[in-house]
């Protein structure tokens, strides 16, 4: 302490000495072995009723038993179902957005008539595509779409509209023609905001995929849901929710890995930290 | 007629007149550096030069030819190093080549000439203040222009850094008997590197003067001449040189 000009006089307030650290690991899985643990117990102890809230391992019973009764199909259903909406979606999305970001007629022509349909409850497009499209494939696919395209539409606006003029000024020094400005400097520097905005719109799109199936389907996590609902089968009901979880979190994990692959050059606060970024500026 | 030959009617932000009447000409192989109070247009007078201010008027003539916009033959280096965060040091600095089948020994070359040998396949966020400022100076030079501008290209790095910056700067002008426009708010700066330093005024209007710098080469930093002429260039500028002359440049 002596040698050290600066420190602090407090004695009593040295780091305290590190009596257990967690694996970096264990601490994320703390809080779901908890509550899992306690529901099997409660319901083992009668505190529970096992009727509405099936224990852990009675889940994880009826999920082995639907692997082998047809789960790969609905697992199947639904992920073809995100992937074609998420796909329709985000694509037109990237193109309108790219177009009002990049053209100031476009702009006035679409971005009002675009965020007085983003102001809509999306949900709320539900009774119409049944009306107009009946209960079939292409009401689920749209609604999935629309899902997804407004969190795409505004990270690419955004992300255009937020490029620094200083380096937008560079390439204007090099004479750059226009689609080279774009492919070369707009581009990458709105990279960052529209890979946020595809992130968002891929677990919007698993979300109204859900709300698709629920409403009418034959097939799919969905269906597995409302099934459950309607024959009292909670434990189907969470081991649909238990996958939903998981697939969602998957495609999330590849979108972070995506990210970060596209984005090293980032010189970012979390950038070589372990910690997963989750931040969402959409 | 100079080689560089810059004459602008008219600048204006809004309804502010910022640059009016003036006239600035550059020989060949000549540095000029314009100095003066902030918010007097130097920076302004700079972009109209680059061709990156359309809205001015004005006319811009290197060799006798009236440009239209940027010009190859003009290299320009920022205040900052805008150097773009997701491309390597030398595919910032061959970026005005379309990167694309970029000579590698042209390339080793200039990252030699600043200084930035090996650090090619760097990022720009791994580099130092003054390691960034060299590649975009290497960026600025890449393309051999002529002319090159320079906007307070080292008033972000701390004082020896700049030293050594400034000296890379002549020693890269006398290899490629390059022309130099300078912007600058540091007298001491100016004197070391110009042939002439122009001195615009906070009013709009014709340069408030155009001096000679006759030190002959290489110039010691801080010598009589130098101070000397450092007091003519403060009295220029209304400032009194019985105070503490060497704390009122900036």
């Amino acid at each position: 302490m002596s040698t050290r000009a600066l420190d602090l006089p407090a004695p009593d307030a040295r780091p305290a000495p590190r009596r257990f650290a967690l694996p970096a690991l264990v601490l994320p899985l703390l809080l779901p072995v908890l509550v899992l643990g306690g529901a099997e117990l409660a319901v083992r102890l009668g505190v529970l009723r096992a009727g509405l809230m099936p224990p852990p391992t009675e889940v994880a019973a009826t999920l082995a038993w639907l692997a082998g009764h047809g789960l790969a199909g609905h697992i199947a259903a639904s992920t073809v179902r995100v992937t074609l909406g998420f796909l329709g979606g985000a694509g037109a999305a990237l193109l309108l957005g790219a177009l009002v970001a990049l053209n100031a007629q476009a702009a006035r022509l679409l971005d009002p008539s675009l965020q007085a349909l983003r102001a809509i409850p999306s949900l709320a497009w539900v009774p119409l595509l049944l009306l107009w499209f009946g209960i079939d494939e292409l009401p689920k696919l749209i609604l999935i779409g629309i899902g997804a395209f407004f969190p795409v539409y505004t990270g690419v606006t955004s992300g255009f509209g937020g490029v620094d003029r200083k380096l937008v000024e560079v390439g204007l020094l090099y004479r750059l023609p226009p689609h080279t400005l774009v492919r070369r400097v707009l581009l990458p520097a709105a990279l960052p905001a529209i890979l946020t905005g595809l992130r968002t719109g891929l677990s919007l799109a698993w979300m109204f995929m859900v709300a698709a199936e629920l409403i009418a389907a034959s097939s799919g996590l969905g269906y597995l849901l409302s099934d459950g609902r309607e024959t009292s089968r909670a434990d189907i009901v969470l081991a649909a929710i238990v996958l939903l979880a998981v697939l969602g979190k998957l495609t999330d994990m590849a979108m972070v890995v995506l990210e970060r692959r596209l984005l090293a050059w980032r010189d970012t606060h979390a950038a070589g930290g372990g910690a997963e970024r989750t931040e969402r500026r959409a | 007629m100079s080689f560089l030959d810059i004459d602008v009617d008219a600048k204006r932000y809004g309804g502010r007149t910022v640059l009016r009447q003036l006239r600035l000409g550059v020989a060949r192989g000549e540095i000029v550096s314009l100095v003066g109070a902030s918010g007097c247009g130097k920076s302004t007078l700079l972009a109209i030069a680059a061709g990156l201010d359309r809205a001015a008027q004005a006319r811009v003539r290197l060799d006798g030819t009236p440009l239209d916009g940027p010009h190859p033959g003009i290299g320009f280096v920022f205040q900052e190093p805008r150097l773009f965060p997701w491309l390597t040091v030398a595919d910032n600095i061959a970026f005005g080549t379309g990167a694309q089948g970029l000579p590698p020994d042209a390339l080793a070359g200039v990252l030699e000439e600043v200084g930035l040998a090996g650090l090619g396949g760097a990022l720009p966020r791994q580099l130092s203040g003054g390691q960034a400022q060299r590649a975009a100076i290497a960026r600025g030079l890449f393309t051999r222009p002529q002319v090159l501008l320079l906007d307070e290209p080292f008033s972000a790095v701390d004082a020896i850094t700049r030293m050594k910056l400034q000296d890379l700067l002549l020693r890269v002008t006398a290899e490629r008997a390059l022309t130099v426009l300078l912007v600058t708010h540091d007298l001491d700066e100016a004197i070391h590197l110009s042939d002439r330093i122009v001195l615009l005024d906070r009013q709009p209007g014709p340069a408030r003067a155009d001096l000679r710098v006759d030190l002959p080469r290489p110039r010691t930093r801080g010598d009589a001449a130098a101070a000397a002429l450092k007091a003519t260039l403060l009295a220029e500028l209304g400032v009194d040189i019985n105070v503490d002359t060497a704390s009122v440049a900036h």
